[in-house]
């Protein structure tokens, strides 16, 4: 049996530890800035967080591509000739045409080589969420599970991936065509908070509003413990884009005061979700139950 | 000698001349606001509630007294505006119900159905306040008609009335702190002396003109949109007066009931229907007028009729009302609307693009009146209608009207102030279909909510512990002055030191017409130093009156 290699996208903003440890390589997308495409690295290498946010702050526009054919064709082929079956965590399909990219090279390089399984798994939710899913795909790999178990078992669990997110304005997702609200979200919502969830197509959807930054972070964090109740993994996951210390520190002592975890990961929310959800924008995720909403 | 007998002549005369007193005097009633500041409204809104009476009393000599308490009651119901305004209809209302098949009446008749005005405006409150007009008519009728004998004159029982009525005014300060602290008498309880007033000097002879007529403009249907090719979109906007006729019908046992299915049968929308007296009151929109007047001939005969192609009124609204999500004349019944009253063009597309289907215009010291919500509803075509009247003076109105509409399900959420209403829109989220679940969300955002306002002071006084000089720029919450300063921007700053900042992360500032960009973004660059954890909103109203709006959540 061939050794099985995780591989995700620029969405996944997993840090390079943890992709180190759980050996989880990954394609890079691409953002675009005035015309010029620079890869979306997750170890921030051409720009920081801190430069990406402050150019969306400044009212510029970045925008972003999926994942490139060349890139997956490379990425394939090295893996492939090293010996390794390909289990591709996407970012959801919803959300960018990579898996579909993905899928067409893949046919090509098992064509090419017969031998080899090259998957892509769409996990229906994004960034962290992306990243968790293809975290347990790896510990599933390292218990020996098989690739058609690997696969069977996220099928099965993937909706068990919890996203609450809040932001200071839709506008940013809205302007990218990424969230999905309805007519409660229009107009000059001064000081309302929408709370974003990833429905079960992985599709961002403002589900309800909470008034001012605290109560919204209050919110997800009690929103997440509530999905989490009974869920014996008590990993979370916070992202943020470019927020304030006092503000990230806030949502820690939250989640481990209400969820009561001290399994917390913390990292900005990387290039590619970052360009559309904008600045300010917090996430939590975790294991847990199934999400049921189709926004 | 006097009076013995009431006709109906005379009545309509006497509350002609009522209106025309309150309307000579409307000023004096506005200035006698509990507040030293410029909105004191209940003389226009009282005159107006009554002028909608006064102008349908038309009358011969026959005209039986009923008659003209019925058309003046049914006018004043949809013209009522304003607190007052509200429960003074519902006092003629009540004297409509008491004058009924009276042809004329004596004074022992005219007495009872005083009382009955009287029973019908408390009636029409939740909780009554004394020291309010509900008191000034409640005591000068029990007097005046304990004092009543078989001979007794109508002239005699408005003279003990009168008298009766304004030391009854004089004594509201007694019974209503807030009037005492400001060292003024019941503005409403004025309105309504001004009204008697006036009918008692009508009937004494004495005709009052008022110059300062103030009439509702009402848009004339500009012609020429709608030709021979034009869709027949929108129907006909059908509205009917209706003689009920003993030849055709059991006055008496006669029910609006039948009349509304059939109208629903034949596929009539926004039906509002009622009958006061012997007449029907009747408002559709049908695309088959022929068969409304055909069916109301079966037990009537039209006094009025009139009969609006809505399509031509319809393009009118679409250019008027040009904001941005408006959708392209969609006149589709929808589940759920939304009324929002708001005066200012910037608070008005504040509140459409928040999703408010129809704007009630109404400036601080031009409440809108229950027929305005009628009319306001009908545009909306809406299952449940959400209503925020955005000014505890317009809030018995709306409750009024959506009492007197039965075309939807009229919820009437009490938003007293414009910053409670924005607060409540802007959480306003109808996902889960279920208008309790709805509506407890907004009550829920506008107990967040904390309102401070700055407008200027009109006269010299002392309240809350300040010494206030006219034209001192005012800050206040809750009806509490929390500031008084010379400079506009110092008064705003002061007022926001002054209200409780606890849990509190929003502050949305609404700056008035005269309220320039450099004074808002002053108060703006305060608040930030002062409160750096508080966001702050600033959003052009072009409001009268309050110079500053602050909505603190």
């Amino acid at each position: 049996m061939r050794p099985i290699k995780i591989l995700t996208d620029s969405c996944a903003d997993l840090p390079k530890a943890l992709r180190e440890k759980y050996s989880i390589d990954y394609v890079k997308m691409n953002t675009v800035h005035n015309e010029k495409e620079t890869p979306a690295s997750l170890d921030w290498e051409y720009y920081s967080a801190k430069e990406l946010y402050d150019l969306i702050r400044n009212g510029e526009r970045v925008t972003t591509t999926q994942v490139p054919a060349t890139e997956f064709t490379e990425k394939f082929t090295q893996l492939v000739e090293a010996g390794f079956d390909v289990l591709y965590i996407s970012c959801p399909g919803v959300l960018s045409g990579s898996v579909n990219t993905g899928l067409m090279v893949s046919k090509e390089i098992m064509t090419k080589y017969p031998e080899a399984r090259v998957v892509c798994l769409d996990p229906k939710a994004p960034c962290m969420g992306e990243g968790m899913i293809a975290i347990k795909a790896a510990e599933l790999v390292a218990e020996g599970k098989n690739l058609d178990e690997v696969i069977a078992y996220l099928e099965e669990n993937k909706l068990r991936m919890n996203q609450f997110a809040t932001v200071n304005t839709l506008d940013y997702l809205k302007r990218a065509g990424r969230v999905k609200a309805s007519s409660a979200f229009f107009g000059n919502l001064f000081g309302v908070k929408p709370i974003i969830i990833s429905d079960i197509n992985g599709q961002n959807t403002a589900i309800k509003k909470v008034k001012g930054r605290l109560a919204s972070m209050d919110e997800i964090v009690n929103l997440l413990a509530e999905a989490m109740e009974g869920e014996k993994d008590r990993r979370v996951f916070i992202g943020h884009a470019d927020c304030a210390q006092e503000e990230v520190d806030y949502l820690v002592n939250k989640v481990k005061e209400v969820i009561k975890t001290d399994d917390i990961t913390v990292d900005f929310i990387g290039p590619i979700i970052g360009a559309s959800i904008g600045p300010g924008a917090v996430v939590v995720y975790g294991w847990g139950k199934k999400v049921e909403l189709e926004g | 000698m006097g009076t013995q007998n009431l006709t109906g002549e005379m009545f309509a005369q006497m509350v002609q001349n009522g209106a025309a007193n309150l309307r000579n005097n409307a000023q004096t009633v506005n200035d006698l606001n509990v507040f030293p500041i410029p909105d004191g409204d209940t003389g226009d809104n009282m005159c107006r509630t009554i002028e909608g009476g006064a102008s349908v009393a038309e009358t011969n000599e026959s005209t039986p007294v009923s008659e003209v308490c019925s058309k003046v009651a049914e006018g004043m119901l949809l013209s009522a505006r304003g607190n007052s305004g509200v429960i003074l209809s519902q006092f003629f209302e009540g004297i409509n119900l008491g004058m009924k098949d009276v042809e004329t009446a004596d004074v022992k008749a005219v007495a009872e159905a005083f009382r009955a005005g009287v029973k019908q405006a408390y009636s029409s409150v939740i909780t009554p306040t004394e020291g309010t007009i509900l008191t000034v008519m409640r005591e000068a009728t029990d007097v005046a008609a304990s004092k009543i004998t078989e001979d007794s004159t109508l002239e005699q029982f408005f003279k003990a009335y009168i008298k009766e009525m304004y030391l009854s005014l004089d004594r509201t300060p007694e019974l209503l702190p807030v009037l005492k602290e400001a060292g003024v008498i019941d503005s409403g309880g004025a309105g309504f002396s001004f009204i008697i007033e006036g009918m008692y000097k009508a009937l004494k002879g004495e005709e009052i003109t008022s110059d300062k007529i103030m009439t509702t403009v009402s848009a004339e249907a500009v012609m020429g949109n709608f030709d021979e090719n034009s869709e027949m979109e929108f129907g006909y906007c059908t509205e009917a007066l209706v003689q009920l006729r003993t030849e055709k019908t059991d006055i008496e046992a006669f029910t609006v009931e039948p009349l509304i299915k059939y109208l629903e049968s034949i596929g009539g929308d926004s039906i509002v229907a009622f009958k006061t007296g012997s007449k029907v009151k009747l408002h559709v929109h049908t695309f088959t007028p022929d068969k409304v007047l055909a069916y109301c001939l079966t037990f009537g005969e039209f006094i009025t009729v009139k009969i609006e192609n809505m399509s031509i009124q319809h393009s009118e609204t679409t250019v008027e009302n040009r904001f941005e999500r408006k959708e392209v004349v969609n006149n589709e019944r929808k589940k759920f609307g939304v009324v929002a009253v708001a005066g200012g063009d910037g608070l008005k597309e504040m509140f459409t693009s928040l999703g408010a289907d129809a704007i009630v215009d109404g400036q601080q010291t031009m409440n809108p009146s229950s027929e305005d919500f009628i009319k306001a509803f009908d545009e909306v075509n809406a299952d449940t209608i959400i209503v925020l009247p955005n000014n505890s003076n317009i809030v018995m109105a709306a409750k009024q009207a959506g009492e007197l509409y039965k075309d939807s399900d009229i919820r009437v959420v009490e938003s007293t102030t414009i910053a409670e209403g924005y607060a409540a829109l802007t959480m306003l989220d109808l996902s889960s279909e279920d208008i309790d679940v709805i509506i407890d969300d907004l009550k829920m955002a506008i107990g967040g909510v904390t309102t401070g306002l700055v407008t200027y002071a009109v006269r010299d006084t002392n309240q809350d512990g300040f010494e206030i000089k006219k034209d001192d720029w005012l800050g206040f919450s809750k009806k509490t002055i929390l500031s008084v300063e010379q400079d506009k921007i110092d008064c705003a700053c002061k007022l926001l030191d002054s209200i409780d900042m606890t849990g509190k992360e929003v502050i949305i500032a609404i700056a008035g017409k005269d309220a320039t960009a450099e004074e808002l973004s002053a108060v703006h660059s305060y608040a930030s130093s002062k409160f750096p954890l508080v966001e702050f909103y600033e959003v052009d109203g072009g409001q009268d009156i309050y110079s500053f709006i602050f909505a603190v959540e």
